[in-house]
Formats: structure tokens, sequence, C-alpha cells
């Protein structure tokens, strides 16, 4: 048996992983309101200024003198509620959908798994182009478009794992006692999902805030003048050569956000294990 | 057997799997009767079909599986029956034990949990009156420190505790009837000998019906008043244990038992196997499917099947040339 320390049970690595979530989650929320700036206010004076620069602009301004802390603060915040929002729509759906997949079997998941094929063969892009373009340019909408997509891999690897879980002889030995079905599906399969489901989560975060900032890139998601660490690194990505710190600073937090999801859904897995280690 | 209804009657149970490739046939013909209280004893090699006809019994046989004839449990036929009623018969009516104590047990669910559920699944009974019950078939089961292996997991027991849990799961909703899969292959001899001790002492004190299935006939022979030897998915012979044990008169149960070594026997002394192997599956014989590797063989075997009838000995035995005969 591992020793447990405070906090969670989880390793020293983890810990850290959490600190600098926390830490960019609570940046995100109040770190904004620190700085004397607004996120779409221009300072004429100071345009494009290294970090530490002057006038409060702790990590420099763009090219339009906006305060670069202010505005990856505030784009780190759209950026972690579009990921954590879609990935929880994608999580409520697939594991449903995959789950009673494959824990009927059968005709049933064939008929439900093809349906995830098909969904899977529309072109991505243009069926969030044709959402948007219906519904408008929305945070909102970009989180359902982005979670109605993203559903269809978690759906894929939730009925896997139930399949394998459905021959084992715990579930056979709790259908023998006559345990109702739905019984089983929720005490017994769910949280033996819970393993690769949250190792997946915690991929699929970073790849939807990847995700938006693709979209962004091409107009289609978090829109000027709001911030997104998408929008950001497009615009850094353009300054690159005379102000590489326009690209660095959304890329850092980007970078220390994707990283430490990683390591904290490999602890967690850890944990979730009950054999221990 | 006018007196008194069999607890369990089966008829010309036949299972296949007809879309498998080849196409199996793991039971076939299959008649056998249990009465209430009773212990019946399934005896065979690996792939002779007991597995398929201990699965076929609650219906928990795969989706692929075609199944006919009739199995009827306190006069009711339960072969085909919607699957609410059979989920109301698991458990409350029909217990099951499976082989392998280390699998049958949900890993992330305490003791508890997993008896109180198999418990409340059939019976209208508030949690703390379910773990007290829970907690008494634990000490009956003869698991020490019972209130405590509630709170614990699968994994913090040992294999034979966790076989006495899994025998205390089937238990919790009084079932007349416990089947057992293999219930001690997975265990250590010392182990086994208790458990066999365990199942005979719950099934003579609860009057429940015991359903044994088991490659070993010395298992089998010590527990059970009647057995049955299945053959490539078929009895080959049936009767009381003493008779059957006694004086097999079919060739292969009289292979099977000079095949359990003895502990007298001296370690030089060869160890008595039957030539030639099991009967694959999907493998069929126009007539007795032991004739391959059968001593007694006679042209007749090959050609034409022998039926179930009174043997020499007094058992029932399908065989041209049953032992202790005179022919």
């Amino acid at each position: 048996m591992r020793r447990r320390g405070p906090g969670l049970g989880l390793d020293r690595t983890a810990r850290i992983a959490l600190g600098v979530l926390a830490l960019i989650a609570a940046l995100a929320l109040g770190g904004p309101s620190l700085s004397p700036w607004r996120v779409d206010q221009l300072d004429w004076a100071h345009v494009g200024v290294a970090p530490f620069g002057p006038a409060a602009h702790w990590l420099g301004t763009d090219r339009l003198g906006r305060d670069l802390f202010v505005r990856t603060f505030a784009g780190a915040r759209v950026s972690l509620l579009i990921g954590l929002l879609a990935t929880l729509v994608s999580l409520l759906i697939g594991v449903a959908w995959g789950a009673v997949a494959g824990y009927a079997g059968g005709r049933l998941e064939a008929l439900m798994m093809r349906a995830v094929d098909v969904f899977y063969s529309l072109p991505y892009v243009f069926f969030v182009i044709v959402l948007t373009v219906t519904f408008g340019r929305s945070p909102v909408m970009l989180f359902v478009t982005i979670g109605a997509v993203g559903w269809l891999t978690m759906a894929r690897v939730v009925c896997a794992q139930t399949e394998s879980l459905r021959h084992r002889e715990f579930i056979a030995a709790a259908v023998a006692a006559g345990v109702p079905t739905a019984r089983i599906l929720l005490r017994h399969v769910l949280p033996n999902l819970s393993g690769p489901v949250l190792v997946y989560a915690t991929l699929t975060v970073p790849g939807v805030i990847l995700m938006e900032s693709f979209l962004s890139f091409l107009g289609l998601g978090v829109q000027e003048p709001a911030a997104s660490l998408g929008n950001l690194m497009a615009q850094g990505a353009a300054e690159m050569e005379a102000a590489p710190w326009m690209l660095l600073v959304p890329c850092t937090v980007l970078v220390a956000i994707v990283l430490a999801l990683g390591v904290l859904g490999d602890a967690l897995r850890d944990r979730m294990d009950p054999r221990g280690r | 057997m006018a007196a008194e209804p069999a607890l369990l009657a089966i008829r010309s149970l036949a299972i296949g799997y007809p879309d498998a490739t080849p196409p199996v046939e793991a039971l076939n013909g299959v008649d056998l009767d249990l009465a209430a209280g009773r212990r019946l004893g399934i005896v065979g090699e690996s792939g002779a079909g007991k597995s398929q006809l201990a699965l076929a019994i609650p219906g928990l046989l795969p989706p692929g599986a075609r199944v006919s004839g009739t199995i009827r449990f306190r006069g009711e036929e339960i072969l085909g029956s919607p699957p609410a009623r059979l989920r109301a018969l698991r458990g409350a009516a029909i217990g099951f034990v499976f082989q392998d104590p280390q699998a049958a047990l949900t890993p992330h669910l305490k003791v508890g949990t997993q008896l109180i559920e198999a418990l409340r699944a059939h019976e209208s009974i508030g949690v703390a009156a379910a773990r007290e019950r829970a907690r008494r078939l634990l000490e009956r089961v003869q698991v020490p420190d019972a209130a405590r292996r509630l709170g614990q997991y699968p994994h913090e027991l040992s294999g034979g505790l966790r076989q006495r849990v899994v025998i205390a799961m089937a238990l919790i909703a009084s079932p007349a009837l416990l089947i057992a899969d293999e219930p001690t292959t997975a265990l250590d001899v010392t182990v086994e000998a208790d458990i066999l001790a365990l199942f005979r002492a719950l099934t003579m004190e609860l009057g429940t019906a015991l359903l044994l299935i088991s490659h070993d006939l010395a298992v089998v022979g010590s527990l059970c008043d009647d057995i049955a030897v299945l053959y490539a998915g078929r009895v080959v012979e049936s009767g009381a244990a003493r008779a059957v044990l006694g004086a097999p008169a079919h060739p292969y149960t009289h292979a099977l038992a000079a095949a359990t070594p003895a502990l007298e026997a001296s370690a030089d002394a060869p160890l008595a196997a039957i030539p030639g192997s099991a009967p694959r599956p999907g493998e069929t014989f126009p007539g007795c499917a032991f004739a391959p590797r059968c001593p007694r063989r006679i042209a007749r075997c090959t050609s034409e099947r022998p039926l179930l009838g009174p043997g020499p000995g007094g058992t029932q035995v399908a065989c041209h040339r049953p032992l202790g005969g005179n022919r």
C-alpha cells in the first residue's frame, strides 16, 4: 500500500498539477480584476510592449495596446469553461449511450454504434459551420457543437469497455443474484468505467480547448474583442518574429493546463483502482 | 417419484450454438430430476456440457444459444420465461455459485453492499435489517469477524473467505435450489475440504437442494446423493452416488473413477489416464461418443447410439456392453 499524504491521497506530482490548475483557474476567475486594464481597453501609449513593461502591463501588450495579462486570463476563463462544459456534454451523452449499447449487446448495440459511425463520417468542420450559421455564433453554441461531436469517441470507448465488463464473472454473479439491470449498470458497470472515462475526459478537455482555438482561428469560435487562448495564439503567431511574448504567454498557459490535466488524470486513474499500488 | 413432484425436472434438454463455426451441440437429450433437499452431482470432463447445463437453468446462457426441451422448476416451465420472471427466480429461488471467487465479486463494492443488494433485490427489507441478516449469514458460513468483513472489499479477503462470501450471497434470499459450478476448483485442497463440508452442512440445515457441477468424481461422490455423468453433451450414466461409484456400469465412469489418483498409491505408480482425448466441441458421432476411447468397444458402438436404460449395477446407463453385465 502506498502511503497516503494529505490532499485526496494524490502523489506529489499530481498535487503540483492540481496546484497549477487551481492557480490558473483562480487567475482566470479573479486575475483580470486585479489589473487596472479592461479586456478590450486600448492603450495607445504602450503598443506592443514586452512583459514587465510600464503602466502595470505585467505581461506586456498586443499590437493594439491591449493588456496581455488581462486578455490571457480572460481567454483562459473562456477556454476552460468551454473545455469543461463541452467535455461534460460529451461525457453525459457518450457514457449513457456507450454503456447502454455495450451492456445490451446484440442488435441494439449494433444499431447504436452504427449511428455513431454515421455521425463520425459527417465532415466535422462543415457540421460546425452549418450549426453556427443556423444558430448564431456564441460561446454556448460553441460548446454545444463541440460536445455534440466529442461524445462519439467517448461512446466508443465506453461501449468497448462495457462490453468487456459484461462478460466478467462478477456481472454474471450479480445477474444470477437477481439484481435489477438498471442497478447493475449504475452500481457494477459505471464505477468500473470511471478509470478509462476519467482518463479519456482529461484528454478531451485539452482536445476541446485546442478545437476551440482552431475554430476561433477560422473565425467560427470566440470573436474579437472577446479573448480566448485560441484567438490570442492566432494573433500571437502573426507577430511571432517581432513580439514573441504575444504567442508565448497564451501558449504557456495552454501548455500548463494541458500538462496538468494529463498528470492529474493519470494520478486519478491510479487512485480509482481499488487494488491500490 | 409420483408422490412428490421433483423440485427440478429437466427433459430432453438440448443446447446448441448453430451460429458458431463449427456449429456446436453442447448438450443433447438430457433428462434430470432433483427432489427438494437432495444433492445431485454432475460429473464430466471439460467440454462435456456441465456448465452449459448449469447456466441454462436460471436462463444465463449467452444470446447465441439455442435451447430446446423443458426445464420445470416447482412444476413451472422456466425455459423461455420472460426476463422479468427469470430475474425474480434468480437469487430468490435459484442461487448460483461461480467457479472463481476471485472474479465473482465486484471489486469496487464492499462485501456487505453486495450481500445486502442481493437480498434487497428480492425482499422489501430495510438496509439495517438486511445488514444484520448478512452478518448472521456470514457467521453461518464460518467467516470469522463477520461484522468487520461486511465493510471490507473483496481484495482484502483470502480465496477461501471470498468463496464463503459468494456462497452467502447465493444463499441470502433463501433459495430452494443452489447451483454450484465447480465451486472448489480455484481453491487450495485444504480449503476445498472445508467448503465441501460447508455445502453439506448448509444444504442439510436449510433444506436447500444442491446441483453440484464438477470434473472431480471424488468431490461429487463425497457430497452428493445422486450422480449424473456427462460425456459429450449426453448423460451416459446416472443413479445413486453409491451405485455409480461402487459399481460403475459405463466404461467411461469406470475410467473416471480409476483416473482419480489414490492418496495411498506410491509416487511411482503410473497415473491411470483415459486414452485418447475428449471430443472437441462440434464433433458428432453416429454411435456412442465414447466409442473411440473405449476398451470394450464392439462394432455396434460406432454405428448405433446406446440409450439410457437400467444397467446391471442398479444405475441408469447408456452402453451396449456395460460393465458388470454378463455379455
